[in-house]
């Protein structure tokens, strides 16, 4: 018998996740990744570490290196999809050649969403999303400059934080404030300071208007009305999902849409991490949630699915943890107590640090942390994921918060089913 | 694979710190400790949290240099010159395993000290235990099972025979009798097969004979509750009171399930059989179930024990106790073997039903040594009864009221057990 094909569009954490997962089911699978990009797989989300020198390029490929060689992955570099034949289980390449599939997964993540700004032209600015275009920027680095960062996502602010440390000046334009999906205005402003305080510039609340060429340099038209002069222009105001061509996949919130077992609307094809736009973990609601633990989880579940394993997925829960500077934060789930009021809400503040948990009923629903002393945002995760009772624990877990949550998953003991 | 495990066991101390202590002087200058104490009076609650070394840890999935990596041994190594310090493992890792350095922008993570941790050396409670799996490993010898076998389908016995025979190895003579665990054609020693009333004294007569040539060779007898509680329980007692030197496992199995599921004399309270029906008349076995185990204990034999195939580690702890023991006199094991046929349980959950067995005291792991009693593993909180007879259908007509018969019966044979081992016999 022919061993089964799998095809892989996209070679990032899901991707990888996906054909570990199809691997551990399938030992004559033959799994193929196929990239536009030209390089080894790697994660995105470390990229901002290559500024200041904390991961070099060599590293960065390792992982990527080593998990194609265990699971005997042949990765295609250099080609993009041109459109996903779904009838004759085929895809094609821009380069016109068609490739056949057994079961197809689309992993091709997000790329950056680039507003429209008066006289830009896109050869004047940088993204931070690919490795190339890390590369790109890291090649123009060589001596101090003026930098603007346009956008003030999670890449957006470590990036910014890096390049402050090696000694550039900074200036975030942020549309509203910095990341403000991710934290609460309390502990983003604790940021911010920590930010003026290592010589960056924060402009909340204004958009880039124009942006034109004078010699060498870029003059900015911020909404405020000030002109800003800069060497580089990086904008990261936001992602939006790498899409495939084909019109009968349903899109929803910006994603392809897929059921809980990452399974899309037509046969033998699904699609996981940034592309994919999964049931949330509270309401079903299906959208994508960008962040790489859940990539992973779906790349995962996928490729069980993918070689025969019935393998739900609980759905995605927003997790976020950030060492930026001196300080510390992270957010799990819910954290807006102001979307439903029907949350409980308890915080507390002692010096520096801060928490704030949210019940409904007798169940954590989210988390966020600032500062807190050695704490293990994972233990949070999975007392909402398993919906483990807290009970009448509730005062207990915020006054105790690393004890008391260590404590509710050692008394009820569960272990990851996936 | 077998992997290296730390185990907690039980309540710390509140005020101990030793484990920690121990930890942050795990290098030669003072280090941020990788185990952290719990402390939560409150709820009585005091205990200590490290790394559990998980078998697909997912900080490894989702750490994106790859500085995390798993041991051959099984344990989770973070290399700390390939960590950028992102966090995503503390962010994922639901047991608290990852902790953040201060000083550097770097994660870290228990790695057993590599291979010699230095928190249970220091905790005198003996509550944080470091087992290594070469220690089992090199304990066990050739496979002895030819391929194929013999039982139906989800039957534990299979591990069990290979385990023992494993650990044994080959210098042994197997006895038997008519039951399902015959290996006459299976096993890779010689066997002997015998009646159900005398397999005890079969197996005295050959090591009798053994001693008389000058060899050590072990005559092992494999056989079931039957023939051990029942018809062959006259000569197997008296073998044990002239001390024979033979080492005698009983896989119970709580009724004659080779004939068809007749009730036995270690057929538990409430059972159905075939012989203990349920209906108008019947409500399944009525009174206690014979402790043959602690009846062999106390014929004042050189080894008895109780073990299971839930846990390994315990049942060749053992083993290797019964094969010194028996250089010397008689060892007794018996063996808990869940029947999914007789009992009536998915045959997929032998390894689930045998857990719960010992979790919920229905079959306490313990051992006498030369008379001296000791409890092998005892259990932290343990399971209602219910947690083990809703598995199987054997009790599924069983009422509240006899469930709490059951689960008193439970509490006091075991809490004899415990008696005995506290009073050092």
């Amino acid at each position: 018998m022919d061993s089964c094909k799998y095809l892989i569009i996209g070679a990032g954490p899901a991707a990888l996740a996906a054909a570990q997962a199809i691997r551990t089911c399938d030992k004559n699978a033959d799994i193929t990744l196929v990239t536009r990009e030209h390089n080894l797989p790697y994660s995105p989300a470390v990229l901002p570490y290559l500024l200041s020198g904390e991961l070099t390029e060599k590293d960065l490929f390792v992982k990527g290196r080593d998990l194609l060689a265990d699971l005997k992955v042949k990765l295609i570099c250099n080609k993009e999809v041109a459109a996903v034949l779904h009838e004759t289980n085929e895809v094609k390449f821009t380069s016109g050649e068609c490739q056949k599939y057994d079961k197809l997964l689309i992993a091709t993540g997000a790329g950056p969403q680039i507003p429209a700004i008066e006289n830009l032209e896109s050869d004047q600015i940088y993204t931070f999303r690919t490795f190339d275009d890390f590369e790109k920027l890291q090649k123009t680095l060589t001596n101090k400059q003026s930098i603007a960062i346009y956008g003030a996502g999670l890449v957006a602010v470590e990036a910014a934080e890096k390049l402050c440390m090696a000694g550039h000046a900074v200036t975030i334009i942020a549309r509203s404030s910095l990341l403000r999906k991710y934290f609460s205005p309390k502990n983003v402003a604790v940021l911010e300071q920590a930010f003026s305080k290592h010589g960056g510039r924060i402009l909340t609340n204004n958009t880039l208007v124009s942006a034109k060429k004078v010699e060498n340099k870029l003059e900015l038209m911020v909404s405020n009305g000030e002109k800003l002069v800069v060497d580089r222009l990086i904008v990261a105001t936001g992602v939006t999902a790498n899409m495939v061509e084909n019109d009968l996949i349903p899109r929803v919130s910006g994603g392809l849409k897929v059921g809980k077992h990452m399974e899309t609307a037509l046969p033998n094809i699904y699609a996981a991490g940034d592309v994919a736009a999964a049931p949330s973990f509270y309401n079903g609601q299906n959208a994508p949630c960008p962040i790489l633990p859940e990539a992973v989880l779906q790349g995962k579940i996928a490729g069980a699915n993918m070689a025969g394993k019935k393998i739900a997925y609980a759905g995605w829960i927003p997790g976020n943890y950030l060492r930026c500077f001196d300080e510390s934060l992270f957010s799990i789930g819910i954290t807006d107590a102001q979307l439903e009021m029907a949350y409980q809400v308890l915080e507390k503040q002692e010096g520096s640090s801060t928490l704030k948990l949210l019940f409904k009923d007798e169940y954590l629903v989210g988390a966020e942390g600032l500062n807190m002393k050695s704490i293990h945002p994972g233990v949070f995760l999975k007392l909402i994921k398993e919906q483990i009772p807290v009970e009448k624990n509730q005062e207990l877990l915020l006054a105790k918060p690393r004890e008391t949550a260590c404590w509710l998953m050692l008394k009820h003991g569960k272990t990851q089913a996936v | 694979m077998l992997n290296n495990t730390l185990t907690v066991r039980d309540n710390c101390p509140p005020s101990c710190t030793l484990c920690v202590e121990a930890c942050s002087r795990r290098t030669v200058s003072v280090s941020e400790p990788l185990i952290e104490k719990i402390d939560l009076p409150e709820v009585n609650f005091h205990s200590v949290l490290t790394c559990n070394q998980c078998s697909q840890p997912e900080c490894l999935a989702v750490c994106p240099t790859g500085a995390i990596s798993k041991s051959d041994s099984g344990t989770v190594v973070l290399d700390s010159d390939r960590c950028v310090g992102c966090s995503i493992c503390n962010l994922v890792c639901p047991y608290g395993g990852i902790v953040p350095k201060k000083a550097e922008h770097k994660s870290q993570k228990c790695d057993y000290c590599g291979d010699d941790p230095q928190c249970s050396k220091a905790c005198p409670n003996n509550i944080i235990s470091y087992d290594k799996a070469s220690v089992m490993a090199e304990q066990m010898g050739e496979d002895l099972l030819s391929p194929g076998l013999p039982y139906c389908a989800g039957c534990g016995m299979e591990l069990v025979d290979r385990q023992t025979l494993q650990i044994l190895g080959k210098d042994v003579v197997l006895f038997g009798a008519p039951s399902c665990n015959v290996l006459s054609s299976k096993a890779k020693v010689p066997y002997y097969g015998t009646l159900m009333t005398q397999v005890a004294s079969s197996a005295t007569g050959v090591s009798r004979y053994f001693r008389h040539i000058g060899k050590d060779t072990i005559c092992l007898a494999i056989i079931g509750d039957g023939a051990t509680a029942d018809l062959g329980f006259g000569q197997l007692s008296a073998a044990a009171e002239r001390g024979e030197r033979i080492l005698y496992i009983c896989y119970d199995n709580e009724a004659y399930m080779n004939t068809g599921i007749q009730r036995s004399s270690t057929t538990p309270y409430g059972s159905w059989t075939n012989t203990t029906q349920v209906g108008s008349r019947g409500r399944g076995r009525q009174g206690a179930p014979k402790n043959v185990p602690l009846l062999m204990a106390y014929h004042g034999i050189k080894y008895t024990a109780t073990a299971t195939l839930a846990y390994p580690e315990d049942f060749m702890r053992k083993l290797l106790k019964a094969k010194e023991a028996v250089k010397e006199g008689m060892a007794y094991i018996h063996v808990l073997a869940p029947c999914p046929t007789g009992w009536k349980f998915d045959p997929c959950r032998v390894v689930e039903v045998t857990k719960a067995a010992v979790e919920s005291n229905y079959f306490p792991l313990w051992e006498a040594e030369n008379g001296i009693f000791k409890l092998t593993h005892e259990v932290k909180n343990p399971a209602l009864i219910q947690n083990f007879t809703k598995m199987m259908k054997r009790f599924a007509h069983l009422s509240e009221e006899e469930i709490k018969h059951l689960q008193e019966y439970v509490n006091f044979s075991f809490e004899q057990i415990k008696r005995i081992a506290a009073s050092k016999g």
